[in-house]
Protein backbone atom coordinates (compact mmCIF):
# COMPACT_ATOMS: atom_id res chain seq x y z
CA UNK A 1 0.00 0.00 0.00
CA UNK A 2 2.56 2.40 0.88
CA UNK A 3 4.51 1.72 -2.33
CA UNK A 4 1.63 2.14 -4.34
CA UNK A 5 1.17 5.29 -2.53
CA UNK A 6 5.09 6.50 -3.13
CA UNK A 7 4.55 5.37 -6.91
CA UNK A 8 1.76 7.64 -6.86
CA UNK A 9 2.92 10.33 -5.61
CA UNK A 10 5.76 9.61 -8.12
CA UNK A 11 3.87 10.17 -10.95
CA UNK A 12 4.12 13.33 -13.16
CA UNK A 13 0.33 14.40 -12.62
CA UNK A 14 0.71 14.42 -8.98
CA UNK A 15 4.23 16.38 -8.81
CA UNK A 16 1.98 19.10 -11.06
CA UNK A 17 -0.20 19.53 -8.58
CA UNK A 18 0.97 22.07 -5.47
CA UNK A 19 -0.71 23.25 -1.95
CA UNK A 20 -2.88 26.03 -3.10
CA UNK A 21 -2.09 27.88 0.26
CA UNK A 22 1.38 27.35 -0.51
CA UNK A 23 3.33 30.23 -2.31
CA UNK A 24 6.42 28.14 -2.97
CA UNK A 25 7.13 25.36 -5.67
CA UNK A 26 6.16 28.03 -8.58
CA UNK A 27 8.34 30.55 -11.00
CA UNK A 28 6.13 34.25 -9.90
CA UNK A 29 6.90 35.47 -6.66
CA UNK A 30 4.52 34.84 -3.56
CA UNK A 31 2.56 38.32 -3.88
CA UNK A 32 2.20 37.81 -8.29
CA UNK A 33 0.98 34.35 -7.59
CA UNK A 34 -1.50 35.04 -4.46
CA UNK A 35 -2.83 37.57 -6.48
CA UNK A 36 -3.10 35.45 -9.69
CA UNK A 37 -5.07 32.81 -7.54
CA UNK A 38 -7.58 35.51 -5.88
CA UNK A 39 -8.72 36.73 -9.43
CA UNK A 40 -8.72 33.25 -10.80
CA UNK A 41 -11.20 32.23 -7.91
CA UNK A 42 -13.26 35.53 -8.48
CA UNK A 43 -13.45 35.03 -12.37
CA UNK A 44 -14.30 31.67 -10.91
CA UNK A 45 -17.13 31.90 -8.89
CA UNK A 46 -18.19 34.80 -10.43
CA UNK A 47 -18.98 33.14 -14.28
CA UNK A 48 -16.90 36.54 -15.61
CA UNK A 49 -16.49 34.76 -18.75
CA UNK A 50 -17.08 37.12 -22.25
CA UNK A 51 -17.56 34.51 -24.60
CA UNK A 52 -19.72 34.88 -27.38
CA UNK A 53 -19.10 34.92 -31.65
CA UNK A 54 -21.25 38.21 -32.58
CA UNK A 55 -19.83 40.80 -35.25
CA UNK A 56 -15.97 39.55 -34.28
CA UNK A 57 -12.97 42.03 -35.07
CA UNK A 58 -11.24 39.07 -36.42
CA UNK A 59 -13.82 38.16 -39.38
CA UNK A 60 -12.00 34.60 -40.05
CA UNK A 61 -13.70 33.89 -36.25
CA UNK A 62 -17.02 33.64 -38.36
CA UNK A 63 -16.24 30.95 -40.36
CA UNK A 64 -14.26 28.23 -37.93
CA UNK A 65 -16.65 26.20 -36.24
CA UNK A 66 -20.00 27.19 -34.61
CA UNK A 67 -20.61 30.13 -32.07
CA UNK A 68 -21.50 27.32 -29.43
CA UNK A 69 -18.25 26.13 -30.01
CA UNK A 70 -16.30 28.85 -29.69
CA UNK A 71 -17.75 29.68 -26.71
CA UNK A 72 -17.28 26.19 -24.92
CA UNK A 73 -13.47 25.75 -26.13
CA UNK A 74 -12.90 29.22 -24.48
CA UNK A 75 -14.96 28.61 -21.11
CA UNK A 76 -13.40 25.30 -20.89
CA UNK A 77 -9.87 26.93 -21.51
CA UNK A 78 -10.31 29.56 -18.87
CA UNK A 79 -11.85 26.84 -16.32
CA UNK A 80 -8.82 24.61 -16.74
CA UNK A 81 -6.54 28.13 -16.34
CA UNK A 82 -8.08 28.37 -12.87
CA UNK A 83 -7.36 25.19 -12.10
CA UNK A 84 -3.77 25.47 -13.10
CA UNK A 85 -3.44 28.64 -11.29
CA UNK A 86 -5.44 27.69 -8.16
CA UNK A 87 -3.45 23.96 -7.42
CA UNK A 88 -0.69 23.03 -9.58
CA UNK A 89 2.78 24.77 -9.99
CA UNK A 90 2.54 25.50 -13.38
CA UNK A 91 0.20 28.91 -12.63
CA UNK A 92 1.76 31.11 -15.37
CA UNK A 93 0.64 28.21 -17.71
CA UNK A 94 -2.74 28.66 -16.06
CA UNK A 95 -2.46 32.80 -16.46
CA UNK A 96 -1.86 32.52 -20.05
CA UNK A 97 -4.44 30.48 -20.75
CA UNK A 98 -7.41 32.34 -19.05
CA UNK A 99 -6.10 36.00 -20.50
CA UNK A 100 -5.98 34.49 -23.62
CA UNK A 101 -9.55 32.81 -23.83
CA UNK A 102 -10.33 36.51 -22.43
CA UNK A 103 -8.57 38.12 -25.28
CA UNK A 104 -10.47 35.89 -27.88
CA UNK A 105 -13.24 36.00 -26.48
CA UNK A 106 -13.19 39.91 -26.80
CA UNK A 107 -12.23 39.60 -29.89
CA UNK A 108 -14.85 37.57 -31.30
CA UNK A 109 -17.44 40.20 -30.21
CA UNK A 110 -17.23 43.21 -31.27
CA UNK A 111 -20.11 44.77 -28.99
CA UNK A 112 -18.97 42.71 -25.78
CA UNK A 113 -15.75 45.41 -25.95
CA UNK A 114 -15.26 46.06 -22.51
CA UNK A 115 -12.14 47.82 -20.56
CA UNK A 116 -13.72 45.51 -17.16
CA UNK A 117 -12.77 42.48 -19.13
CA UNK A 118 -10.03 43.71 -21.28
CA UNK A 119 -7.91 44.92 -18.17
CA UNK A 120 -8.46 41.14 -16.31
CA UNK A 121 -7.53 39.71 -19.49
CA UNK A 122 -3.96 41.59 -20.21
CA UNK A 123 -3.13 41.30 -16.15
CA UNK A 124 -3.18 37.77 -16.12
CA UNK A 125 -0.87 37.63 -19.26
CA UNK A 126 1.19 40.04 -17.65
CA UNK A 127 1.37 37.28 -14.69
CA UNK A 128 2.15 34.53 -17.37
CA UNK A 129 4.93 36.78 -18.38
CA UNK A 130 6.53 37.79 -14.87
CA UNK A 131 9.04 35.53 -12.98
CA UNK A 132 11.05 35.90 -9.75
CA UNK A 133 13.19 38.05 -11.92
CA UNK A 134 11.15 40.51 -13.19
CA UNK A 135 9.16 40.72 -9.83
CA UNK A 136 6.07 42.97 -10.41
CA UNK A 137 7.36 45.36 -12.72
CA UNK A 138 5.10 43.99 -15.79
CA UNK A 139 1.92 44.40 -13.60
CA UNK A 140 3.03 48.12 -12.34
CA UNK A 141 3.92 49.13 -16.17
CA UNK A 142 0.38 47.61 -17.02
CA UNK A 143 -1.39 49.74 -14.75
CA UNK A 144 0.52 52.93 -15.93
CA UNK A 145 -0.01 52.21 -19.02
CA UNK A 146 -3.74 51.83 -18.22
CA UNK A 147 -3.85 55.18 -15.92
CA UNK A 148 -1.87 57.43 -18.66
CA UNK A 149 -3.73 55.94 -21.77
CA UNK A 150 -7.36 56.55 -19.82
CA UNK A 151 -5.91 60.16 -18.78
CA UNK A 152 -4.89 61.30 -22.20
CA UNK A 153 -8.29 59.81 -23.64
CA UNK A 154 -10.34 62.23 -21.77
CA UNK A 155 -7.36 65.56 -21.84
CA UNK A 156 -8.04 65.69 -25.41
CA UNK A 157 -11.92 65.67 -25.08
CA UNK A 158 -13.24 69.41 -24.38
CA UNK A 159 -16.35 67.78 -22.61
CA UNK A 160 -14.20 66.84 -19.97
CA UNK A 161 -13.19 70.32 -19.09
CA UNK A 162 -16.10 72.14 -19.69
CA UNK A 163 -18.41 69.68 -17.75
CA UNK A 164 -20.62 68.70 -20.52
CA UNK A 165 -19.28 64.39 -19.96
CA UNK A 166 -19.70 64.63 -16.05
CA UNK A 167 -23.45 65.82 -16.13
CA UNK A 168 -24.41 63.44 -19.36
CA UNK A 169 -22.39 60.57 -17.41
CA UNK A 170 -23.65 61.18 -13.56
CA UNK A 171 -27.77 62.43 -14.34
CA UNK A 172 -28.41 61.56 -17.79
CA UNK A 173 -27.01 57.75 -17.53
CA UNK A 174 -27.16 56.60 -13.92
CA UNK A 175 -29.68 59.54 -12.53
CA UNK A 176 -27.29 59.83 -9.22
CA UNK A 177 -29.40 62.15 -6.72
CA UNK A 178 -26.17 62.58 -4.91
CA UNK A 179 -24.54 64.24 -7.61
CA UNK A 180 -27.82 66.39 -8.28
CA UNK A 181 -28.04 67.82 -4.82
CA UNK A 182 -24.55 68.34 -4.93
CA UNK A 183 -24.54 70.24 -8.14
CA UNK A 184 -27.51 72.34 -7.42
CA UNK A 185 -25.75 73.29 -3.88
CA UNK A 186 -22.61 74.47 -6.45
CA UNK A 187 -22.48 77.69 -8.64
CA UNK A 188 -23.59 76.06 -12.37
CA UNK A 189 -21.01 73.58 -13.87
CA UNK A 190 -18.77 73.95 -10.85
CA UNK A 191 -18.97 70.18 -9.48
CA UNK A 192 -18.74 68.73 -13.22
CA UNK A 193 -15.97 70.60 -14.17
CA UNK A 194 -14.19 70.06 -10.91
CA UNK A 195 -14.56 66.32 -11.53
CA UNK A 196 -13.93 66.15 -14.87
CA UNK A 197 -10.57 67.97 -14.40
CA UNK A 198 -9.60 66.17 -11.01
CA UNK A 199 -10.41 62.39 -12.66
CA UNK A 200 -7.92 63.85 -15.62
CA UNK A 201 -5.28 64.61 -12.81
CA UNK A 202 -5.72 61.85 -10.94
CA UNK A 203 -5.29 59.26 -13.76
CA UNK A 204 -2.54 60.90 -15.24
CA UNK A 205 -0.92 61.27 -11.56
CA UNK A 206 -1.32 57.76 -11.17
CA UNK A 207 -0.21 56.54 -13.92
CA UNK A 208 3.26 58.98 -13.79
CA UNK A 209 3.40 57.06 -10.13
CA UNK A 210 3.33 53.72 -11.29
CA UNK A 211 5.64 54.29 -14.41
CA UNK A 212 8.57 55.81 -12.34
CA UNK A 213 7.87 53.01 -9.46
CA UNK A 214 9.27 54.96 -6.87
CA UNK A 215 5.98 56.07 -5.00
CA UNK A 216 4.15 52.76 -5.58
CA UNK A 217 2.29 52.94 -1.89
CA UNK A 218 1.28 56.59 -2.53
CA UNK A 219 -0.42 54.93 -5.93
CA UNK A 220 -1.87 52.50 -4.56
CA UNK A 221 -3.24 54.82 -1.78
CA UNK A 222 -4.82 57.05 -4.27
CA UNK A 223 -5.58 54.17 -6.59
CA UNK A 224 -7.57 52.58 -4.17
CA UNK A 225 -9.45 56.14 -3.24
CA UNK A 226 -10.10 57.30 -6.28
CA UNK A 227 -11.82 53.81 -7.47
CA UNK A 228 -13.38 53.39 -4.04
CA UNK A 229 -15.21 56.39 -4.31
CA UNK A 230 -16.72 56.06 -7.28
CA UNK A 231 -17.85 52.03 -7.18
CA UNK A 232 -19.44 53.33 -3.47
CA UNK A 233 -21.18 56.61 -5.26
CA UNK A 234 -22.47 54.16 -8.23
CA UNK A 235 -23.03 51.37 -6.54
CA UNK A 236 -21.14 49.38 -9.21
CA UNK A 237 -18.07 47.72 -9.46
CA UNK A 238 -18.16 47.31 -13.34
CA UNK A 239 -17.95 43.21 -13.63
CA UNK A 240 -14.25 42.20 -12.60
CA UNK A 241 -12.76 45.28 -13.16
CA UNK A 242 -12.56 46.90 -9.61
CA UNK A 243 -11.38 43.07 -8.10
CA UNK A 244 -8.70 43.09 -11.15
CA UNK A 245 -7.69 46.54 -10.07
CA UNK A 246 -7.36 45.74 -6.20
CA UNK A 247 -5.83 42.54 -6.91
CA UNK A 248 -3.32 43.82 -9.05
CA UNK A 249 -2.47 46.70 -6.27
CA UNK A 250 -2.02 43.53 -4.05
CA UNK A 251 0.66 42.31 -6.48
CA UNK A 252 2.53 45.50 -5.71
CA UNK A 253 2.80 44.76 -2.66
CA UNK A 254 5.93 42.48 -1.39
CA UNK A 255 5.10 39.42 0.54
CA UNK A 256 7.30 39.39 3.73
CA UNK A 257 9.72 36.12 3.06
CA UNK A 258 9.85 35.82 6.50
CA UNK A 259 7.21 36.23 9.21
CA UNK A 260 7.88 39.44 10.96
CA UNK A 261 4.76 40.78 12.65
CA UNK A 262 5.47 44.22 11.41
CA UNK A 263 5.93 43.30 7.70
CA UNK A 264 3.63 39.82 7.74
CA UNK A 265 0.31 41.58 9.47
CA UNK A 266 -0.22 44.83 7.89
CA UNK A 267 0.36 42.83 4.18
CA UNK A 268 -1.54 40.02 5.76
CA UNK A 269 -4.21 42.74 6.19
CA UNK A 270 -4.07 43.95 2.73
CA UNK A 271 -4.73 41.04 1.41
CA UNK A 272 -7.64 40.18 3.46
CA UNK A 273 -9.39 43.64 2.85
CA UNK A 274 -8.61 43.41 -0.86
CA UNK A 275 -9.87 39.80 -0.76
CA UNK A 276 -12.84 40.70 0.64
CA UNK A 277 -13.66 44.07 -1.48
CA UNK A 278 -13.65 41.80 -4.44
CA UNK A 279 -15.37 38.65 -3.30
CA UNK A 280 -18.75 37.78 -4.24
CA UNK A 281 -20.76 38.45 -1.00
CA UNK A 282 -23.75 40.24 -0.44
CA UNK A 283 -23.84 43.61 -2.28
CA UNK A 284 -24.37 44.96 1.01
CA UNK A 285 -21.27 43.55 2.72
CA UNK A 286 -19.13 44.13 -0.47
CA UNK A 287 -19.38 47.83 -0.74
CA UNK A 288 -19.22 47.91 3.47
CA UNK A 289 -15.97 46.49 2.55
CA UNK A 290 -15.05 48.61 -0.28
CA UNK A 291 -15.69 51.77 2.02
CA UNK A 292 -13.32 50.53 4.73
CA UNK A 293 -10.84 50.28 2.21
CA UNK A 294 -11.13 53.12 0.41
CA UNK A 295 -10.89 54.99 3.75
CA UNK A 296 -8.09 53.57 5.36
CA UNK A 297 -6.65 53.92 1.58
CA UNK A 298 -4.19 56.59 2.68
CA UNK A 299 -3.36 54.48 6.06
CA UNK A 300 -1.79 51.71 3.38
CA UNK A 301 1.07 54.22 2.32
CA UNK A 302 2.11 54.31 5.62
CA UNK A 303 2.34 51.05 6.64
CA UNK A 304 5.70 48.76 6.94
CA UNK A 305 5.33 47.02 4.19
CA UNK A 306 8.06 46.86 1.27
CA UNK A 307 6.55 48.11 -2.12
CA UNK A 308 7.88 45.69 -4.84
CA UNK A 309 10.33 47.93 -6.31
CA UNK A 310 12.88 47.14 -9.32
CA UNK A 311 13.50 43.12 -9.76
CA UNK A 312 16.36 41.11 -7.40
CA UNK A 313 17.93 39.08 -9.02
CA UNK A 314 17.65 35.38 -8.04
CA UNK A 315 21.13 34.85 -7.16
CA UNK A 316 21.65 38.50 -4.98
CA UNK A 317 18.05 36.76 -3.46
CA UNK A 318 19.68 33.62 -2.20
CA UNK A 319 22.63 35.43 -0.87
CA UNK A 320 20.36 37.68 1.23
CA UNK B 1 12.84 35.73 -22.53
CA UNK B 2 8.65 35.36 -20.84
CA UNK B 3 9.75 38.97 -19.71
CA UNK B 4 10.75 40.42 -23.08
CA UNK B 5 7.16 39.01 -24.33
CA UNK B 6 5.40 41.15 -21.35
CA UNK B 7 7.65 44.44 -22.31
CA UNK B 8 6.06 43.27 -26.45
CA UNK B 9 2.87 43.07 -25.13
CA UNK B 10 2.99 46.48 -23.34
CA UNK B 11 4.59 48.04 -26.25
CA UNK B 12 1.33 47.09 -28.31
CA UNK B 13 -0.86 48.00 -26.19
CA UNK B 14 0.64 51.56 -25.94
CA UNK B 15 1.03 52.07 -29.78
CA UNK B 16 -2.87 51.25 -29.89
CA UNK B 17 -3.26 54.00 -27.58
CA UNK B 18 -1.43 56.33 -29.22
CA UNK B 19 -3.67 55.03 -32.55
CA UNK B 20 -6.39 55.67 -30.67
CA UNK B 21 -5.64 58.91 -30.07
CA UNK B 22 -5.24 59.69 -33.40
CA UNK B 23 -8.36 58.24 -34.96
CA UNK B 24 -12.15 58.59 -34.41
CA UNK B 25 -12.74 54.90 -33.61
CA UNK B 26 -11.85 53.87 -30.07
CA UNK B 27 -11.17 49.97 -29.48
CA UNK B 28 -8.30 48.60 -27.20
CA UNK B 29 -7.35 51.64 -26.26
CA UNK B 30 -7.97 52.04 -22.73
CA UNK B 31 -10.47 55.14 -23.07
CA UNK B 32 -13.41 53.22 -20.71
CA UNK B 33 -16.21 55.69 -20.42
CA UNK B 34 -14.72 58.69 -21.95
CA UNK B 35 -17.94 59.12 -23.81
CA UNK B 36 -21.23 59.24 -22.78
CA UNK B 37 -23.68 58.37 -26.29
CA UNK B 38 -27.23 58.30 -26.32
CA UNK B 39 -28.39 55.83 -29.31
CA UNK B 40 -32.10 55.49 -30.86
CA UNK B 41 -32.04 53.07 -33.87
CA UNK B 42 -34.58 52.50 -36.46
CA UNK B 43 -34.54 50.24 -38.42
CA UNK B 44 -36.64 49.47 -41.56
CA UNK B 45 -36.68 45.80 -43.37
CA UNK B 46 -38.88 45.65 -46.82
CA UNK B 47 -40.85 48.11 -45.64
CA UNK B 48 -41.22 47.43 -42.25
CA UNK B 49 -39.52 49.07 -39.00
CA UNK B 50 -38.22 47.35 -35.83
CA UNK B 51 -39.22 48.25 -32.50
CA UNK B 52 -36.44 50.45 -30.98
CA UNK B 53 -35.69 47.47 -28.38
CA UNK B 54 -35.55 44.89 -31.19
CA UNK B 55 -33.57 47.41 -33.73
CA UNK B 56 -30.80 47.88 -30.63
CA UNK B 57 -30.58 44.21 -29.94
CA UNK B 58 -30.13 43.22 -33.86
CA UNK B 59 -26.38 44.27 -33.25
CA UNK B 60 -25.79 43.88 -30.22
CA UNK B 61 -26.30 47.25 -29.16
CA UNK B 62 -27.59 48.97 -25.74
CA UNK B 63 -29.01 52.49 -25.80
CA UNK B 64 -26.27 53.96 -24.18
CA UNK B 65 -22.49 53.72 -25.72
CA UNK B 66 -19.68 54.54 -23.89
CA UNK B 67 -16.65 54.40 -26.26
CA UNK B 68 -16.86 56.26 -29.45
CA UNK B 69 -19.76 56.93 -31.92
CA UNK B 70 -17.20 55.61 -35.01
CA UNK B 71 -17.49 52.41 -33.03
CA UNK B 72 -20.77 52.04 -33.37
CA UNK B 73 -20.92 53.00 -37.12
CA UNK B 74 -18.50 50.43 -37.87
CA UNK B 75 -20.52 47.53 -35.75
CA UNK B 76 -23.65 48.56 -37.94
CA UNK B 77 -21.78 48.75 -41.09
CA UNK B 78 -20.03 45.38 -40.32
CA UNK B 79 -23.23 43.65 -39.52
CA UNK B 80 -25.19 44.50 -42.44
CA UNK B 81 -22.49 43.33 -44.69
CA UNK B 82 -22.06 39.79 -42.80
CA UNK B 83 -25.10 38.60 -40.90
CA UNK B 84 -27.58 41.06 -42.40
CA UNK B 85 -26.75 41.24 -45.63
CA UNK B 86 -29.59 39.10 -46.77
CA UNK B 87 -32.13 41.81 -45.06
CA UNK B 88 -31.25 44.85 -46.93
CA UNK B 89 -32.00 46.87 -44.13
CA UNK B 90 -32.43 50.57 -43.99
CA UNK B 91 -30.75 52.05 -40.66
CA UNK B 92 -30.98 55.59 -39.29
CA UNK B 93 -29.54 56.37 -35.97
CA UNK B 94 -29.96 59.28 -33.58
CA UNK B 95 -27.48 59.83 -31.28
CA UNK B 96 -26.25 62.45 -28.78
CA UNK B 97 -22.72 62.62 -27.56
CA UNK B 98 -22.30 63.73 -23.66
CA UNK B 99 -25.09 66.67 -23.92
CA UNK B 100 -24.38 68.27 -27.16
CA UNK B 101 -26.90 68.05 -30.16
CA UNK B 102 -28.97 65.34 -31.89
CA UNK B 103 -27.13 64.12 -34.83
CA UNK B 104 -28.64 61.70 -37.39
CA UNK B 105 -26.33 58.82 -39.31
CA UNK B 106 -27.69 56.63 -41.78
CA UNK B 107 -26.95 53.56 -43.56
CA UNK B 108 -28.66 52.01 -46.47
CA UNK B 109 -27.39 49.15 -48.62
Amino acid sequence: MGLALRGLAAHPLCRLTRNPLSTRGTALPPELLISAQCLALFILLHGEQPFRLFIPYVTFLDHIGTPWGLQATLRLVSIIGCALVLGTSAPRLGCLMIGSSFLLGLLSCRPCLSVAHTYPACVFLMFACSSRFTGAALVRVQLALLYIGGSAHKALDPDWWNGQYFDAFMIDRHGSALYGFLAAQLPDGLLSIALGVATIAIQLLLGVLFLRGTSVATGIALGLAFHGVMVLWLRNSFGPFYAALTFSFAALVRWPAEIELGRFLPATLFFLAVLLAGWPLGQSTKFATVAVLTVLAPVLARTPVRYASPPVPPTQERRV
Amino acid sequence: MLGAVGYGFLTVQALLVAHGLLTPANHFVWGPHTTQIRLEMRVGIDGASLSRTEAARRCGLDSWEAHAIENVFQLIEQYERTHGADESATITLRYLRNRGDWWVWRFAD
